[in-house]
C-alpha cells in the first residue's frame, strides 16, 4: 500500500471509526428524547393512511393500542428513561418498536420517519457513559460510546433529504415557479397568493421563478454544505434562515423543526480523533490526529 | 504493550468486528435510501385542478352556481392527476348524495361538475365532466 492509498485508508478509517465523545452522545440522547416527545405526541386532527385500513386488524389494533393513552404514557415513559440514560440501547430499540406504528400517521410522516431512522442508528451507541441513571445497574460504566458510522448515517439522512428534494425540483415545471404558484392556488397551507407569478412584499414584486430557483439552490446548498467543516456553521445559518422564511409562505408542520434538529449532528463535535482517547499513549511525533500506526492495516 | 494490540484496543465496534460493522452501514444505509428517497420528497409536484358547477334546466337554460368551499383547495393536490381526479370524484359523488340539490331541483334538472385540470402547470388544458340527473318527469 502506498502513502496516498494509506492517507486515505486512515481518513476513512477516521470518517467512520473514530470514537464518538461520550458526553457529546449523552447531549444529544437528551435532545433526541425531547424532539421524538414533540414529534410523536398526539395532536387534534390525526388519523389513519389509507393503506392502514386494507389489513383488517390494524384499524382495530390502531384504536384501542395505538391511539390509546396508555400507550403515549408508556412511550412518555420511556422516553424519559432513555433520555435519563438509563439502558439506552435496549430502550432505543424498545422506542424504535413503539413509535413504528405511529409513522402510519396522517400528518407528520416525513419528520416521524426521520426521526426514528434516527433513534434507530442512534441507538447502536452506547451514550450512557456520560450525564446516564443507573439504577440497580451492575457492571462498569461504559468508557466508549462507539465508533462515529452512526452519527455519519445520521448525517447522511439530514443531506438526502435535502438532496432528493433538491433533485425531484430540479425541473422546468419547478424552476419556471409554475408548481409554486398552483400551490399556492391548491393547497390549504399556503399562506401567501403567488398566482399572479410574483410574492409581493410591500412595494416588492419578486418574480415565483426567482424564489423557485434561490428555493433549489438553498437545498442543494443545504444537502453538501454541512460536510465541509469551515461551512459548517454558515450553513446551520443559511438552513435557518432558510425555514424561518418558508414559515412566511407555507405551514409544513414539524418537517422543518426536525431538519433544523438534525444540525446537531454535524454542530456538535462527535468525533475525537483516535489518539486522544488513549493520552497515556503517544503515537505519532507531529501529533497528527489522524495518524495510525502501519500495523494498523 | 505492542503496537498491534493498541490499534486493536483503539477501536470500538456495534458488533464484533470491522466486517460486521461495514456490513451494517450498507443494510442501514441501504434501507434509509430506499424509504428515504421516495417518501421524504416533499412538494415538488402539484395538480392544479378548477371545479365548477352548471346548472342545466329542463329547457337548456344553465346557471353556474358557486363551487363548495371543499372543492376550492385540498391538500390531496400534492399527488399526480388520477390519484386527485379519483379523490374528487368520490367527494363530489358524496356532496352529491347528501346534498338537497338533486332531491330539490325541478324534474329534468341536471347539473354539470366541470373538473378542469394540469398537472405542474397553472394552465388547466385537461377536463373531465360528472353528470347529475334528477329524475325525469313521468
Amino acid at each position: 500500500m502506498n502513502r496516498t492509498d494509506h492517507s486515505s485508508f486512515n481518513r476513512l478509517e477516521q470518517f467512520l471509526f473514530a470514537p464518538v465523545d461520550p458526553a457529546y452522545a449523552a447531549v444529544f440522547r437528551i435532545a433526541l428524547a425531547a424532539m421524538l416527545a414533540v414529534v410523536f405526541w398526539p395532536y387534534e386532527g390525526m388519523g389513519l393512511v389509507l393503506g392502514v385500513y386494507r389489513v383488517p386488524a390494524l384499524p382495530y389494533l390502531y384504536k384501542h393500542i395505538f391511539l390509546a393513552m396508555p400507550y403515549w404514557l408508556l412511550i412518555l415513559a420511556v422516553l424519559t428513561f432513555f433520555g435519563a440514560g438509563f439502558s439506552p440501547r435496549v430502550l432505543g430499540f424498545l422506542l424504535v418498536a413503539l413509535l413504528l406504528p405511529l409513522v402510519f400517521l396522517i400528518g407528520r410522516q416525513p419528520s416521524r420517519q426521520i426521526l426514528l431512522f434516527t433513534l434507530v442508528f442512534f441507538s447502536l451507541l452506547r451514550s450512557d457513559a456520560r450525564l446516564s441513571l443507573r439504577w440497580g445497574r451492575q457492571g462498569p460504566q461504559p468508557v466508549t460510546t462507539g465508533p462515529m458510522w452512526p452519527i455519519r448515517l445520521i448525517q447522511l439522512q439530514l443531506s438526502v433529504v435535502y438532496g432528493v428534494n433538491a433533485l425531484a425540483k430540479t425541473t422546468p415545471e419547478y424552476l419556471s415557479g409554475q408548481i409554486l404558484m398552483g400551490m399556492s392556488k391548491m393547497l390549504p397551507n399556503f399562506l401567501v397568493n403567488l398566482s399572479d407569478g410574483y410574492l409581493h412584499l410591500g412595494p416588492l414584486a419578486i418574480p415565483v421563478t426567482i424564489l423557485a430557483i434561490a428555493s433549489v439552490i438553498t437545498e442543494y446548498t443545504l444537502a453538501i454544505g454541512f460536510w465541509f467543516p469551515r461551512l459548517r456553521i454558515a450553513t446551520a445559518v443559511l438552513g435557518v434562515s432558510f425555514h424561518i422564511v418558508l414559515r412566511f409562505i407555507i405551514k409544513i408542520g414539524m418537517l422543518d423543526w426536525t431538519s433544523m434538529f438534525l444540525y446537531l449532528v454535524f454542530l456538535l463535535p462527535f468525533d475525537r480523533p483516535f489518539n486522544q482517547q488513549f493520552p497515556e499513549k503517544k503515537y505519532n511525533q507531529d501529533s497528527n490526529p489522524n495518524y495510525l500506526p502501519r500495523s494498523y492495516t | 504493550m505492542t503496537e498491534k494490540s493498541i490499534s486493536s484496543q483503539k477501536q470500538t465496534f456495534v458488533t464484533a468486528s470491522r466486517q460486521g460493522d461495514l456490513l451494517l452501514v450498507f443494510l442501514l444505509l441501504a434501507c434509509m435510501l430506499i424509504l428515504t428517497c421516495y417518501r421524504l420528497r416533499v412538494y415538488f409536484q402539484v395538480t392544479v385542478v378548477e371545479v365548477s358547477v352548471i346548472r342545466v334546466a329542463p329547457d337548456g337554460g344553465q346557471e353556474r352556481l358557486p363551487t363548495p368551499k371543499q372543492f376550492r383547495r385540498m391538500p390531496i393536490a400534492v399527488q399526480p392527476p388520477p390519484v386527485v381526479l379519483d379523490v374528487l370524484e368520490r367527494r363530489i359523488r358524496t356532496y352529491m348524495d347528501s346534498s338537497s340539490l338533486l332531491s330539490e331541483a325541478e324534474p329534468g334538472t341536471r347539473f354539470k361538475w366541470l373538473i378542469r385540470y394540469a398537472f405542474n402547470s397553472i394552465h388547466l388544458d385537461s377536463q373531465r365532466v360528472l353528470l347529475f340527473k334528477t329524475d325525469e318527469p313521468h
